[in-house]
């Protein structure tokens, strides 16, 4: 048949659908009476409510429906569960409406349905809420402070988890240290912000009374589990679909109360409902990341080797704790060592409640955070001893004869295990590439000129999947076209290209033939989603294990079929044969024909040429990768331009080179944008400022430069395929590599990077006075 | 006070007359109205590109735009890019150097793209990123695109 | 969102566009391109019972050239301004700024008149008309007059238009003597949204000496921001040196008093100004010549 098509460059089986504007978003979804919800959403940062009065809203022009939390649950609303919980977790749930507080701008009080957003949206202004304005607490560190406005009853000084890991002697290795490094550092708030917002589309079958829900998520089994027990109903009366996805990025990986509203909404008006979130309500209501304050100190030698890490970090996590809400905290004081030999290590994290919205992962989950942290730390160790910051890192990256590497440290979601890979020979080769001595001799010209050029280096890991597991079906017809159903549901990665490329190679059947579905409840009972860099290795894993069981399968009834062993049997070209009998084959097609119930098959084998297959694991391996970033920063103005850009990565063997580095890309154009420009600004009565793309500014085509990309191939052993994730690593690599290039640029000035987003305003007063205010409104 | 009008406009060739809300803008009629739902609303405010189309062959954000605006033009959507089944040299390029991800932002960007390559020939890379600065995309990077809008340069033949 | 719900009234000329002012009154708008109302509309910030569409007004089309200079019809898209060769002849500073507003498919439906009216004080075209000395001619039903640009811009997106007023053109008068002007904003990323940016003209008589000057500036101010009365003093009948400029785009620093914002503090914003000011002016006065350009 042909070259294997594992590691080739294919053109994706997706884009023809996108490119001719032939796609299904949710919201391109058309259904026979359908009708629009619109959300009446809180003014308030923070307001006690004393009534709802809705019987305006009810009798406008238009409107079929309106309820509040008390129409649908008069006593015991469900709360949306955390599936993740640590010890520590205080309960702050959430629930699907506001009943008698709200807590951050945009939280849920109400739902109209009419036949027309807009009609909605003129009935809404006829709600009638009596709110009682409470004093809203927006920062972090205030809110723990004794007579700080508490948002919870149940959560004493607003810190809703807090815990310490860590391992070895901090406290001796420090007290033995020549130096100790100590330092704050602070990352802003900010999200994914998908081109494509939130939506939701329910509709009630009349006569099976079965729950339909369209939702642009990414993980539809979970949300049809969690949506029907918060609705009270049977899992098997609910299907989930997730249409095609205008990017997720973590973010639509929650349970929102509009993915319970609008589906109770269908139920209660008998008709299909749909709710598009707008970019207002998305900036206001998406959950929001990263916002995080580490207090660092580092005790070394003189010489530059680490003999400690210690420190605390303080994670702002918005006004409720929901599905996810202890994953940043954990990946960041679990990510926060990284790819280093850190004898000694304790840290505590304190997971603070604030009027803002709430904080889930993004791209990352804390990875982006420790690693600026500690890539930050690093440089300023570095500075301070007189040692260039690249050999500082190559004196203390773990080696390569050290791996698989056991951190001992576990999260939430894993134990933090390097299972392969050479850090120092990915930043050798990185160093290389850019001719790193060649720099330091071109940025001491620049200097000399008045010219402000900087490069910063950023070597991290990162969780490269997750389990437990993932789930795939591959079918054979009787045509001869294979159809892989897989419990991911990709929000744009091209995973169906990837998948089919794997399936491909398994069966030895043409590309065309092969079909990729997703995301749909209906058609595979089991399945976790796509999140967390998990397609490659468990959706590709999965898609493996079915595939290759198929073909066992196939040659067991081809076997069957000529009356020989299975031993005998060998593939030629997709066919099956015997060994050494040329004349003599039986094509996929006429296999899955034969396998038919009904006919002949071997003893005790089930019909079909499907299998179901399951990739079951709780181990994740680890990418890795190393950053450099040049910058130029001009002091007339304090812009910061990013004029080259080089990544080293490892993320074990490749399934499709073309789609990891449109990844990589895609990723560190986010961290990017983190660093220098992203930021969710609050004022202090909790009102969002940045309610539009024009104050929430996203990287254009003119911030980046071309990525130089290259690969170091160390597979993993804990999947077939030798495949480790890499979706969120450009994101976790970039914050950290561009925040460090432009120390690294205005250093000498006396300057320090202690705060992002590093905004010309900010890098110009960064070169006025040594430091930024750390406050917002700079 | 009477809050709809009747709009009649050529989309994509064709004659379409709808009576429809004076608040309706020409992204929604698009999409609602005419089930062209290619184009996509992204920030309504025109900042982000994905729901830009051509009206009498100039790009126009589509949200700011009222339908009863387009009263008497000529649309194009995306939807009237590819040739039956052949998709146009633009489309193909993109298909090609991997111009898009999640799809969202990609018709707002061909229709910015087929107008720009209308205009110009063998533009540099500085004019194509100077182009594109006013579309959006989340997911790629910008990288792949800026390839594919060399590509399709030198596959249009135009 | 979408827009509460209002009337759509499209007129094809000035004389029906008037009336529809007088009959709708204080809860009617005009919609020019769209570019600035629909944004409002679409988060309910304006809710107008009426929207008076002017786009068919093909009178108001037009870039002609008047007694040297330029008049501009208030309707003429901001794309038609940037391909014209008279603009590029008779206004290079409207030549040079106007390539800088947004991105294409902004300019294909912004007008140059809806650009002004809307006042700004991040706009480009504002600032260029103030600097250039630009006269706007309007129209009411209780007649006409022509209203100087630097005195056009009340503060807080207001203006001297009154709600019966149309803008019918932006005239752009021709200025004695070697001209020279520059514009120059800065706007990271080519993001398309500027911090601060200066609008620079000056004049330059037989002797060398600044005859004349006119300086807009944006985002120093809550409105398109007329810094020429800072610098005048120093500038007029001297010759334009490097550091007569530089004492200029000092005094212009000294009188302006920004705001803080999310984009920057009204330090930053006073040192972008200073530094854009004196680069602005350099430039202008080295490339003074007596107009037109070709």
């Amino acid at each position: 048949m042909g070259a294997s098509q594992m590691g080739a460059r294919i053109k994706r089986m997706e884009d023809p659908q996108h490119l001719r504007g032939q796609a299904n978003f949710v919201d391109d979804l058309k259904l026979p009476g359908i009708l629009h919800a619109a959300i009446l959403r809180s003014p308030h940062g923070h307001a006690a409510i004393h009534g709802i009065d809705l019987s305006a809203v009810r009798a406008a022009h238009g409107v079929i429906d309106a309820f509040c939390l008390a129409d649908i649950w008069p006593t015991d609303p469900p709360p949306i569960p955390v599936l993740v919980p640590v010890d520590s977790l205080l309960p702050c749930p959430q629930f699907p409406m506001a009943s008698d507080r709200v807590r951050y701008v945009g939280e849920p009080v109400a739902v109209v349905v009419a036949s027309s957003r807009a009609e909605a949206e003129d009935a809404l202004e006829l709600a009638k809420v009596e709110y009682e304005v409470l004093p809203a607490v927006v920062d972090p560190e205030a809110a723990m402070q004794a007579d700080a406005q508490g948002l919870h009853a149940t959560v004493p000084g607003n810190v809703g988890a807090r815990w310490t890991q860590g391992f070895g002697n901090t406290a001796a290795a420090f007290a033995s240290a020549e130096t100790i490094v100590s330092e704050r550092f602070k990352m802003q708030r900010y999200t994914a912000v998908p081109l494509e917002t939130r939506g939701v589309l329910a509709t009630r079958d009349a006569v099976t009374g079965e729950l339909t829900i369209w939702s642009s998520g990414q993980w539809p089994h979970t949300a049809r589990g969690l949506t029907a027990a918060m609705l009270g109903l049977d899992e098997r009366s609910v299907r989930t679909i997730q249409p095609d996805v205008g990017g997720g990025f973590g973010v639509k990986a929650e349970l929102y109360p509009e993915d319970v509203l609008i589906p109770l909404a269908a139920t209660r008006v008998k008709s299909p409902v749909k709710w598009i979130e707008d970019r207002r309500e998305h900036l206001m209501g998406i959950v929001h990341a990263r916002e995080m304050i580490f207090d660092l100190e580092l005790a070394l030698r003189l010489d530059g080797t680490i003999l400690g890490l210690r420190g605390t970090i303080i994670s702002d996590q918005g006004a409720y704790f929901r599905t996810l809400a202890t994953i940043n905290a954990s990946l960041a004081i679990t990510g926060l060592p990284g790819p280093y030999r850190i004898p000694n290590y304790s840290a505590e994290v304190i997971c603070v409640l604030t009027n803002k919205s709430p904080c889930s992962p993004y791209r990352g989950a804390g990875g982006p955070e420790a690693t600026y942290a500690r890539e930050r730390l690093f440089d300023v160790a570095a500075r301070q001893l007189g040692i260039d910051p690249a050999a500082f890192r190559l004196k203390n990256l773990v080696p390569p004869e050290a791996m698989p590497y056991d951190t001992s440290l576990v999260s939430v979601e894993s134990t933090v295990v390097f299972d392969s890979g050479d850090f120092p020979a990915a930043l050798r080769q990185a160093l290389e590439q850019v001719d790193y001595t060649g720099f330091r001799e071109k940025q001491q010209r620049a200097r000399s000129e008045g010219r402000l050029h900087g490069l910063g280096i950023c070597v991290y890991a990162q969780m490269a999947s997750v389990g437990p597991y993932e789930s795939a079906e591959v079918r054979v017809d009787g045509g001869g076209k294979v159809t892989v159903v897989s419990g991911a549901a990709p929000q744009g990665q091209g995973t169906g290209t990837a998948l089919a490329q794997v399936v491909a190679d398994q069966l030895d059947v043409p590309l065309d033939k092969i079909r990729v579905d997703f995301a749909d409840t209906a058609r595979i009972p089991f399945g976790v989603g796509t999140y967390a860099s998990r397609n490659a290795v468990m959706a590709g894993s999965a898609a493996m294990g079915a595939a290759v069981r198929v073909r066992e399968k196939a040659a067991q009834m081809a076997a069957h079929l000529f009356e020989c062993s299975p031993v005998d049997i060998e593939w030629h070209e997709g066919d099956a044969r015997i060994v050494g009998v040329p004349g003599r084959s039986f094509s996929l097609a006429q296999l899955a024909q034969a396998a038919r119930p009904g006919g002949s098959r071997p003893e005790g084998m089930e019909p079909g040429l499907e299998i179901r297959h399951y990739f079951e694991t709780h181990a994740a391996p680890f990418s890795y990768a190393v950053h450099l970033a040049e910058v130029d920063v001009d002091p007339a103005t304090g812009g910061v331009t990013v004029v080259r850009y080089v990544v080293v990565n490892d993320c074990g063997k490749l399934i499709n080179p073309m789609i990891v580095e449109g990844q990589i890309v895609g990723g560190i154009a986010q961290g990017l944008g983190g660093a220098l420009f992203e930021e969710l600004v609050y004022d202090a009565e909790g009102q969002l400022r940045t309610t539009n793309l024009t104050d929430y500014r996203l990287p254009g085509s003119l911030d980046l430069p071309n990525v130089e990309i290259s690969h170091l191939v160390s597979p993993s052993a804990l999947n077939p395929l030798g495949v480790k994730g890499v979706g969120e690593g450009g994101a976790i690599g970039s914050h950290a590599a561009v925040a460090n290039a432009v120390e690294d640029a205005i250093a000498h000035l006396g300057a320090r990077v202690r705060v992002t987003p590093l905004r010309p305003a900010v890098v110009w007063e960064l070169l006025q006075h040594g430091h930024a205010s750390a406050s917002e409104g700079v | 006070m009477n809050t709809e009008n009747a709009v009649m406009m050529t989309v994509n060739g064709n004659e379409v007359s709808r009576t429809i809300p004076a608040r309706r803008s020409l992204a929604e009629f698009l999409r609602e109205d005419l089930n062209l739902t290619g184009t996509h609303v992204g920030c309504e405010q025109g900042v982000c590109g994905a729901c830009t189309v051509l009206l009498d062959g100039r790009s126009v954000p589509s949200c700011l735009v009222l339908a009863s605006q387009a009263d008497g033009c000529a649309v194009s959507t995306v939807e009237g890019m590819a040739n039956g089944q052949d998709l146009h040299p633009i489309q193909q390029a993109f298909w090609q150097e991997h111009g898009l991800q999640c799809g969202f932002c990609t018709s707002g960007i061909l229709m910015t793209v087929y107008e720009f390559l209308l205009r110009t020939h063998g533009p540099s890379e500085e004019e194509i990123r100077r182009t594109l600065a006013g579309n959006i995309c989340r997911c790629t990077g910008y990288q792949n695109i800026v390839k594919a809008v060399m590509a399709a340069d030198r596959m249009w033949e135009r | 969102m979408r827009p509460s719900p209002f009337a759509y009234i499209s007129v094809r000329s000035v004389d029906e566009a008037l009336q529809a002012l007088a009959d709708y009154g204080e809860e009617s708008k005009l919609l020019a391109g769209g570019l600035s109302l629909v944004p409002l509309l679409n988060v309910r910030q304006v809710r107008p019972r009426h929207v008076i569409d002017l786009g068919r007004v093909d009178e108001l089309n037009y870039i002609r050239l008047q007694d040297g200079g330029l008049m501009i019809g208030a309707l003429t898209r901001q794309r038609t301004v940037e391909d014209s060769m008279l603009v590029r002849d008779h206004c290079p500073l409207l030549y040079e700024a106007i390539k800088q507003i947004g991105y294409v498919r902004i300019r294909n439906q912004g007008t140059i008149g809806g650009a002004i009216v809307h006042a700004d004080p991040l706009g480009e075209l504002p600032a260029v008309a103030i600097a250039a000395g630009a006269r706007l001619h309007v129209r009411g039903l209780r007649g006409d007059r022509v209203l100087d640009a630097v005195a056009f811009f009340t503060g807080g997106g207001t203006t001297a238009l009154a709600h019966d007023e149309l803008l019918l053109a932006v005239e752009f008068p021709a200025w004695v003597g070697s001209v020279g002007s520059r514009f120059r904003e800065f706007s990271p990323g080519g993001s398309g949204y500027a911090i601060v940016g200066v609008a620079a003209m000056l004049s330059i008589d037989d002797a060398g000496l600044v005859q004349r000057i006119g300086l807009g500036l944006m985002g120093v101010a809550d409105c398109p921001f007329d810094a020429a009365f800072a610098a005048a003093g120093l500038l007029h009948g001297r010759t334009p040196d490097a550091a007569v400029l530089t004492q200029a785009a000092d005094a212009v620093a000294t009188a302006i008093t920004p705001n803080s914002d999310l984009k920057g503090s009204a330090a930053y914003r006073r040192h972008l100004a200073r530094t854009l000011t004196e680069q602005t002016l350099k430039d202008a006065a080295g490339q003074a010549r007596p107009y037109p350009m070709h």
